[in-house]
């Protein structure tokens, strides 16, 4: 190790303690028998489904819409393309507290909530809720990834498909799509991840209702509220514990090159 | 020589920090209470020059940060529950009971037809909007008053969504997409005329006092009290009368 490598350690060792300290921290603050108890409190299992469920949920309509616009933003030069990729990149930039606000506002009565409630479709204060906020996010990410892994994917080979009788939808199912497969299941990890993690845009949206909208960051934060801290911990640990499960998933598919 | 003076100058300058910073001190104050706190604060600067820093957030959740730090100088909940728990911690040195905060039925105004009373709230369909009774004061209020109503049950049945603080159950509210919440008069005086107020009788709920404590883990104490004896002054009780508060009565 040269001496200019030496003192790069430091600042790594630093990093890597604050992140060992911090989630030392959390685990610690409980006894075993407090960690199992809060575990299988049934707030903290009704959480624990409500966040798998909604952040799935968000996923799949994050895919549903992302992969196709990410393949004609990947694919297609048109005018005000530079202004529309900026537009795009805003859930990204936006707290997610404001992006809750203008969802609540967009989606409130005074705008598309009451013809919506005519149809008997009631988006705010419920699960759904909590999906639409999820997905705003979910969505941008996946667009994200998934029109960088599509412009890694070079044009020749569809192209020469085309000439040997290929249609632009075998093209994008069994040339494009499977060749940037790995950077766009990447792209979904960190998505359901985001999603997984967001509170901001769910209590504007959704509300804090118990055992209703109660997602794992909802619940962490109501039991704070409350100095349940117990079952504050318990639900952080698990969001945790998914979210490193998630990262070791993505670690996965990238060494399956 | 010039090294000495820029050391002077800059030894001079920490010590003036020093003595500005001690002139800070730090609050934390329910949400509901912001608009009138604010007003306060800046006032209370310019009187004395001493810079009150405030967070605001669900009473609840100012406790547990409380807890957590040990830190600032003053609390200030939207009720006397939070100040009580505050002193089974032996956290309080000083408390002072400042004003009413009382709670109303606010209805959205396309709704005002339909909902005429409390009992109306456990009509099939209406949308309610109450505060998370653990999170924030007046959710606790909201629990008692549906108790004494008759017709708790019912009227949980239509409770559509919590929220962890009364200025995010007005917004919804105000834009109709509750079409009735439990919040402060306060709220409403704040928001004059779009909203419609409905009495809810004295008796069926405790009168939730919010209070101002001097913390006993204030750097400050005595700037602190001078705070609070700002907060309780005539003119302070002006001021939160301004915005909807009216006084607690004198014990």
């Amino acid at each position: 190790m040269t001496r200019f490598e030496r003192l790069l350690v430091l600042p790594l060792a630093l990093i890597a303690l604050m992140i060992v300290g911090v989630l030392g921290a959390l685990a610690l603050r409980l006894r075993p028998g407090e960690l199992a108890a809060a575990v299988t409190a049934p707030e903290t299992l009704f959480a624990l489904r409500l966040s798998l469920l909604t952040s799935a949920a968000a996923l799949a309509i994050a895919l549903l819409l992302g992969l196709p616009a990410a393949y004609l933003m990947a694919r297609r030069r048109f005018p005000g393309r530079a202004l529309l990729d900026t537009l795009l990149d805003v859930p990204l930039v936006m707290p997610p507290l404001v992006a809750g606000l203008g969802l609540l506002f967009l989606f409130g009565r005074p705008m598309l909530g009451g013809p919506l409630a005519t149809l008997g479709i009631e988006l705010l204060f419920s699960p759904a809720g909590v999906v639409l906020a999820l997905a705003f996010i979910a969505t941008t990410v996946v667009l994200r990834s998934a029109a960088a892994a599509f412009r890694a994917v070079d044009p020749g080979y569809g192209a020469a498909a085309r000439t040997l009788g290929a249609g632009a939808w075998e093209v994008f199912w069994q040339i494009d799509l499977p060749l940037a497969g790995r950077g766009i299941a990447a792209g979904a990890v960190l998505a359901w991840a985001r999603a997984l993690g967001e509170f901001g845009a769910t209590l504007m949206v959704a509300g804090a209702t118990r055992f209703h909208t109660e997602t794992l960051p909802m619940a962490v934060f109501l039991n704070i509220a409350t100095g349940e801290t117990g079952v504050a911990i318990a639900c952080a640990l698990i969001l945790l514990a998914v979210a490193l499960l998630m990262l070791l998933a993505m670690r996965g598919l990238a060494r399956r090159e | 020589m010039r090294l000495k003076t820029l050391v002077l100058a800059f030894g001079l300058l920490a010590v003036q920090a020093a003595a500005v910073s001690a002139q800070e001190l730090y609050a934390y104050v329910g949400a509901g209470l912001r608009p009138p706190v604010d007003a306060l604060i800046a006032a209370f600067q310019k009187d004395t020059g001493i810079v009150v820093r405030a967070e605001y957030g669900g009473s609840g959740q100012l406790l547990a940060r409380f807890a957590e730090t040990r830190k600032g100088d003053l609390f200030i909940p939207g009720t006397t529950f939070y100040t009580d728990k505050l002193k089974e911690q032996d956290a309080v040195a000083d408390l002072q009971v400042l004003v009413v905060h009382g709670p109303v039925l606010a209805v959205a105004p396309a709704r005002a037809d339909a909902i005429r009373s409390v009992a109306d709230l456990a009509k099939p369909g209406v949308r309610l909007g109450l505060g998370d009774p653990q999170a924030m004061a007046l959710g606790r209020t909201a629990e008692e008053i549906l108790d004494k109503s008759g017709q708790g049950e019912a009227i949980r049945k239509n409770v559509t969504v919590r929220a962890a603080t009364v200025k995010q159950l007005a917004l919804y509210v105000l834009d109709g997409n509750v079409d009735a919440a439990i919040i402060g008069a306060a709220d409403v005086a704040q928001n004059p005329g779009e909203l419609t107020v409905l009495a809810i009788p004295p008796s069926w709920y405790q009168a939730e006092y919010a209070p101002v404590a001097v913390l006993k883990t204030s750097a400050a104490p005595d700037a602190a009290r001078r705070f609070a004896v700002f907060l309780a002054s005539d003119a302070g009780l002006a001021v939160l009368q301004s915005f909807g508060f009216p006084p607690a009565p004198k014990p």
